[in-house]
């Protein structure tokens, strides 16, 4: 993985410094919440409902178990006990001191880390697929170009100041696990259409969830990898020239795609980018090769294929280990191993929490069942992503030790939730107990296996941090005179075949929501044509229908 | 009557406190001053907002007098805000090692 150079090192030391600073004139008077507000979110420190809430940066979602056991021991030490890995490949602290933070920093940064642009209008954290690296059908490594990316992006002096947040995801390959289509730029990487040995860049713009939901349109067919810098950089003048910053909710690139066309749009980058793209920010063979070197494959060992193996795995006595390997288990590009999902969504437990132990076991198990890396998915997941096969059992019986091997990944209670009433100062609705309730309602895990792949996600409010829009189920909470209500949303999906959900019918009373969902399912299960039907595809073909006669007694 | 309280997130935690008599701070929204006019709202809103060095944007919130004089919020939100996340934090629930196996 990436490693700090003299210049990374120094930024994010001179950060802590001057935070450091910043907070004792704010705890000592010397400025107000109004002048230290800025400062504090420049530096990811918001404040919620309760207390402070620090989000800290996980690159492209990459963590050295160096790193993770740090998140343990700041959560243990500064907050209480836990840490919360959000949609965004980050993680957020709930609990932390004023005073506290610049030690926080401190010591995120004595592991390479930091909070820097994780909040504010600016370039946000690059974030990418979880398998990166190791999955089978992967054309290229994209952290390599989301390692590019994030030092281009840090502290840019031109895109500091942006009318809105702007959010860049990298994908390397074809089956989309990176949801570039709701991304303000996504980047896929693609074989030159004229050399396929060659890759380049798809890419695509004005995606986006919110309150204006909309699918990003592709900018450009085939970007050669020279110009991936300079090209980026021309999408961000034109958004930062036109974007709308008279209005906040109006502000997003994704609304002024749509305003200008793609079109239009396109030949305003095109114009830009012919100002630049042969200068200085050409990507040179030499610097691609200088980012590359850190992501050099691990020491694998020559092991014998093992699909047949952890095949029969799934099949065997050990139930739980069967279903275990059936849903948390993926296939390897390197012979002999396999990835593991980590599912942070037992039942009944707040999605994307874990405790410092956990984080600390799942650090351990890095280190002697894999190289030591750990990445964050943005379904709130964790990733160990090279293991030997052969050791899946034994790493199996490990996790269970702290409630970590949920067989669940891609299943109904893999649900993806914000924070929500419980913590979140836009929220109008909670987000949590709606999945901690549902994870209990539906604890038979052969009727969840039943039920194949479905994405449940849900959002506390229109900000749609939950990502509701794109899950096959999606749930919006709302505030209906005081009273928490929850809009229910079918077919929406953030992979290759992305589409945005649409409202079923009227909301639903907190105590009708989980009993909804439980209607929507079993018409799924009743009317899918065969159990390799998957919910979103039943969807798709039978429309909404069978769904309202079941939930409001009539089409 | 419409009874109000004036609220704010403690500058050092960010916990959220009540304006009480004489500039005073409480966290605990039940020992919080009732305020029963806006022009004593306005004038005790005016007084937080010069607190700023232990007291983040305060705000006026709606409360009602509940069993035995307390006072409570009348919004969700700021039941949440006083009494705590309703989800029991994970941090204080005792992991099940047999969880996955069931």
């Amino acid at each position: 993985m990436y490693r700090y150079d003299h210049y990374d090192q120094t930024i994010v030391d001179q950060r802590v410094a001057q935070f450091r600073d910043q907070v004792a004139r704010r705890l000592s008077g010397e400025i107000g919440e109004d002048e230290f507000k800025p400062l504090r979110l420049q530096n990811g420190l918001y404040m919620q409902l309760h207390a402070y809430m620090l989000r800290v940066a996980i690159p492209y979602g990459l963590l050295s178990s160096t790193q993770l056991r740090k998140l343990a021991e700041i959560a243990r030490k500064y907050d209480r006990g836990y840490g919360h890995f959000s949609t965004r490949q980050n993680i957020q602290y709930n609990w932390p001191r004023l005073q506290d933070v610049p030690e926080i920093l401190a010591e995120l940064a004595s592991v390479e880390m930091h909070a820097i642009q994780t909040s504010g209008n600016c370039i946000r954290n690059t974030t990418s697929d979880q398998l990166a690296g190791v999955a089978r059908d992967e054309l290229v490594d994209p952290r390599v170009y989301c390692e590019i990316i994030r030092q281009w992006s840090t502290l840019h002096p031109e895109f500091a100041f942006l009318p809105r947040k702007f959010k860049i995801a990298v994908t390397g390959s074809p089956n989309d696990r990176a949801a570039v289509r709701v991304h303000d730029i996504g980047v896929r990487v693609i074989p030159n259409p004229e050399d396929p040995s060659e890759h380049g860049f798809e890419v695509l713009v004005g995606g986006g969830l919110g309150r204006t939901p909309r699918l990003a349109e592709v900018c450009r067919a085939y970007l050669p990898r020279a110009h991936l810098l300079s090209y980026l950089e021309a999408i961000l003048r034109v958004y930062n020239r036109h974007g709308r910053r008279d209005n906040k909710f109006k502000a997003r690139i994704k609304i002024l795609v749509g305003a200008l066309g793609i079109e239009a749009f396109r030949e305003q980058v095109d114009a830009e980018w012919a100002l630049i793209r042969d200068g200085v920010m050409q990507l040179t063979e030499a610097e691609f090769e200088r980012v590359a070197a850190h992501f050099t494959p691990p020491a694998y060992r020559e092991l014998e294929p093992r699909d047949t193996y952890v095949a029969a795995l799934k099949l065997g006595t050990d139930r739980a280990l069967g279903r275990w390997v059936a849903s948390n288990v993926l296939p390897h590009k390197i012979p002999g191993y396999s990835i593991v999902m980590i599912s942070l969504k037992p039942k009944g437990r707040p999605p994307g929490d874990a405790t410092s132990e956990q984080m600390e076991l799942v650090a351990a198990l890095a280190d002697q069942f894999g190289f030591g890396e750990i990445v964050v998915a943005h379904e709130q997941n964790l990733v160990l992503p090279d293991i030997e096969s052969e050791r899946l059992p034994e790493l199996h019986a490990r996790l269970t030790e702290l409630e970590l091997a949920e067989p669940n990944i891609g299943k109904v209670t893999d649900i993806i939730a914000c924070p929500g009433l419980d913590y979140c100062n836009l929220a109008n609705a909670r987000s949590i107990p709606i999945a901690t309730r549902l994870g209990e309602h539906l604890d038979d895990l052969d009727y969840v296996h039943d039920l194949g792949d479905i994405t449940l996600n849900i959002s506390g409010c229109i900000n749609a941090c939950g990502h509701h829009h794109v899950g096959n189920i999606g749930i919006l909470g709302i505030d209906k005179q005081g009273e928490e209500f929850y809009q229910l949303m079918l077919g929406g999906s953030a992979s290759d075949d992305a589409s945005l959900g649409k409202i079923l019918g009227p909301a639903f009373p907190t105590a009708e929501i989980i009993d909804a969902i439980d209607t929507v399912l079993r018409t799924y299960i009743d009317n899918r044509e065969a159990p390799d039907e998957r919910f979103l595809d039943y969807v798709r073909r039978a429309g909404f229908s069978p769904f309202k006669e079941r939930l409001y007694g009539k089409a | 009557m419409t009874l109000w309280m004036i609220t704010a997130n403690a500058t050092d935690d960010g916990a959220p406190i009540y304006l009480q008599t004489n500039g005073r701070w409480t966290r605990r929204l039940t020992e919080g001053l009732a305020i029963t006019s806006d022009e004593e709202r306005a004038r005790l809103l005016g007084e937080a907002r010069a607190m700023e060095r232990v007291a983040c944007d305060p705000y006026p919130i709606e409360v009602r007098e509940g069993a035995r004089g307390r006072f409570a919020p009348t919004s969700l939100r700021e039941r949440i805000r006083a009494e705590g996340p309703t989800v029991t934090l994970i941090s204080a629930i005792e992991l099940r090692p047999a969880a996955a196996s069931a």
